[in-house]
């Protein structure tokens, strides 16, 4: 489970998020949605401490990340953005199976790993040898999720992992992404702007305007059914 | 300094004939290497650019005498010091100068074409001063070799700065030496801010941007 | 014009290959000059390099120093080193100056080749969990490489020019035969030596070039696609 007590971020007179609370529960997709300077990537990067909180804090199963060396926490989570970032230098199996090598496994088993990560995301044994401009976006972002889960974590942050990526694959992953969470128990915090995809995959779908107020939070269908407010009424198109 | 207040009409004369050294070359050079860059037909350029390449890597003292054996020259003087940094300057700016087109939005020189612009105006009104900015950087820093190589020219008799370096050298004044490279530092300096300035000056559009590559 | 038939026969006496002032060991010496001094100034530049790249900090140094080391006459640098440290030391003073030469274009070949890895690289390789070490390994020196290359290549070419010079404080070097060759107007030995020169420089720029070419073909470029 993750939990954001008053987190805050400001960056000189800029508030990027502003006291935000949240519980996110274990085994669940929790989409967070909004519009640009939501706060929405500020909130995903404190989880794994990429940003530091200038004020509350963030927990992971009671624990303040706080008190957790950043590189360890770091490799006991997924991480998944839209600019995937796979090293353009390193095959799809090595990129998958590189922070695995880092961190003390062998490199036999690190790649075992890798390619069963590899073959959960449906990337075809072929493609393991070749090099990430040789794939398509879309197969880029599955390599991407299979890196994620080659420490095999509990959680996974993705923030807006699909964007770039055209509309039929896109719902093609979104579909693959629930069934992964499903099949690994996955615990997922998701950022996007996309109603479609948010009402899609969401458990529960925390909506954020400015800064990260959160102008509602429950089940898509809780929030389809009743909207709180005319901001979640436009951004859900309702 | 006492040597370069009792010195100060020598240096001066050097100075000039320094400075004369360094301009033809560069004006001549970019204006061959700017064309150059615009008219070369692309299938030319990969062996345009490998031997431009090949030809920068020469060390100016050799080329300073290998010329005179190709094209006649002395080999003691001006001459070959004007021609040998004017290829220096071909060489530099041809690249600066493929770069800077390149850098040229597609989309802008497609939609002038389209407006009906002819392919000399195209390249006066649209390439060319959108061009300018890397023009300039490449200007720059091809200025700045030129000014500092040029004293090389010395060894072959040419009475520039460079001659300051020789002559302090064999009679132990290292106060000339020094007074030699403080000269060619400024000059390079002058180079420098007056060609940004001519660049500021010729695209007051631009914002001023991050110095990062 | 000029005597082509004087220069072969110049290159065909043995008097001028063989001996201290022969082409061989005035060859040899121009390379193990020049090498040792990039190898010198590689040891200060690229850790220093990988550094300011790495942590971004230091860039306008880079830049600056680029900018002034192009304006400052390698002539007058020699000769006034060579000075300062007396004759005796002229050797040592050699070496600095080839050093001082090579360090800004490996300098700025390491820093550039870092700081401009795509960011969406350097950040996810951080949020897998990469030390900054890690990072500087597996992700910023190898993508880095071509460029740190290109910045040994000018390097090379730098130096080699400066090493030319050195016969005139009185050190060896490829240059012996144009600076002596001029004295006593003996061109044919002073077009011999620029010749040899020539070979020499642009055959180590194109291996470098070679070099250069071979380890960014490894490294296959950064693109997102937008099709399935």
């Amino acid at each position: 489970m993750i939990e954001f007590r008053h987190a805050t971020k400001n960056y000189g007179n800029v508030v990027a998020l502003h006291d935000f609370s949240a519980t996110i529960p274990s085994r669940t997709i929790t989409v967070l949605m909004g519009l640009s300077g939501s706060g929405k990537t500020t909130a995903i990067r404190m989880v794994n401490k990429m940003v530091l909180p200038t004020s509350g804090q963030v927990l992971i199963d009671g624990e303040d990340v706080a008190t957790r060396d950043a590189v360890q926490l770091r490799r006991s989570i997924g991480y998944v953005m839209q600019d995937v970032g796979l090293l353009p230098h390193k095959t799809v199996l090595q990129n998958v199976a590189l922070i695995a090598v880092i961190a003390g496994q062998t490199r036999d088993e690190a790649e075992r790993n890798a390619r069963a990560m590899l073959s959960l995301v449906g990337i075809d044994p072929a493609s393991f040898e070749r090099f990430p401009s040789q794939l398509s976006g879309g197969q880029q972002q599955r390599v991407g999720v299979a890196r994620a889960l080659a420490t095999k974590p509990n959680i996974l942050l993705m923030d807006e992992p699909f964007g770039a990526v055209d509309p039929i694959v896109r719902e093609e992953l979104q579909v693959e992404l629930c069934r992964i969470q499903r099949e690994l128990g996955l615990t997922i915090l998701f950022v996007t702007h996309d109603r479609h995809e948010a009402l899609t995959i969401a458990d529960q779908l925390i909506v954020m305007s400015n800064a990260g107020a959160i102008e509602q939070s429950g089940s898509p269908q809780e929030l389809t059914a009743k909207p709180a407010n005319d901001f979640v009424r436009k951004i859900l198109g309702l | 300094m006492d040597w370069l207040v009792a010195n100060w009409a020598f240096v001066a004369q050097l100075t000039l004939t320094h400075l004369g050294i360094v301009i033809i070359p560069l004006i001549v050079g970019s204006v061959i290497a700017i064309a150059g860059a615009r008219v070369v037909p692309t299938r030319w350029v990969p062996s345009t650019t490998a031997a431009l390449g090949a030809v920068y890597a020469i060390p100016s003292l050799a080329l300073f005498v290998t010329l005179p054996a190709l094209i006649g020259t002395d080999f003691i003087g001006p001459t070959n010091v004007v021609i040998a940094l004017s290829i220096y300057v071909v060489a530099s700016m041809f690249f600066s100068a493929r770069d800077a087109f390149n850098q040229v939005p597609t989309s802008t020189t497609t939609t002038a074409t389209a407006l009906g612009m002819s392919r000399l105006q195209l390249f006066l009104h649209v390439e060319l001063p959108m061009a300018v900015p890397g023009l300039i950087t490449g200007l720059r820093v091809v200025a700045a070799s030129t000014v500092s190589m040029a004293s090389i020219g010395a060894v072959v008799g040419v009475r520039n700065l460079g001659y300051l370096f020789v002559d302090g050298f064999q009679r132990r004044i290292p106060e000339e030496i020094i007074t030699g490279i403080g000269a060619v530092f400024v000059i390079a300096l002058v180079f420098d801010v007056g060609l940004w300035l001519v660049g500021r000056v010729l695209t007051p559009w631009r914002i001023r941007g991050d110095a990062r590559v | 014009m000029f005597d082509f038939a004087e220069l072969a026969a110049w290159f065909a006496d043995s008097t001028n290959w063989d001996g201290r002032y022969g082409l061989w060991f005035l060859l040899a010496e121009h390379l193990v000059l020049s090498l040792g001094a990039i190898l010198l100034a590689a040891v200060v530049a690229l850790p220093l390099g990988t550094l300011i790249g790495h942590t971004g900090k230091g860039e306008f140094a880079v830049i600056g120093l680029g900018s002034v080391s192009r304006a400052v006459p390698t002539m007058g640098l020699l000769f006034a080193l060579v000075l300062l440290f007396g004759v005796e030391q002229r050797d040592l003073s050699l070496i600095l100056a080839l050093t001082a030469i090579a360090i800004p274009p490996l300098l700025a070949g390491t820093f550039s080749g870092i700081s401009t890895i795509p960011w969406s690289i350097r950040d996810s390789a951080t949020a897998q969990g990469m030390t900054g070490l890690q990072r500087i390994r597996h992700v910023e020196l190898p993508l880095a490489t071509p460029s740190i290359v290109g910045g040994f290549r000018i390097a090379f070419i730098h130096v080699v020019s400066t090493v030319v010079l050195a016969p005139l404080v009185g050190l060896g070097g490829l240059g012996f035969g144009i600076v002596q060759g001029l004295t006593v107007r003996n061109y044919a030995q002073v077009l011999a030596s620029s010749l040899v020169i020539i070979a020499t420089t642009v055959i180590g720029d194109q291996l470098l070039g070679w070099v250069q070419r071979r380890t960014g073909s490894r490294l296959v470029e950064h693109q997102t696609t937008e099709k399935s």
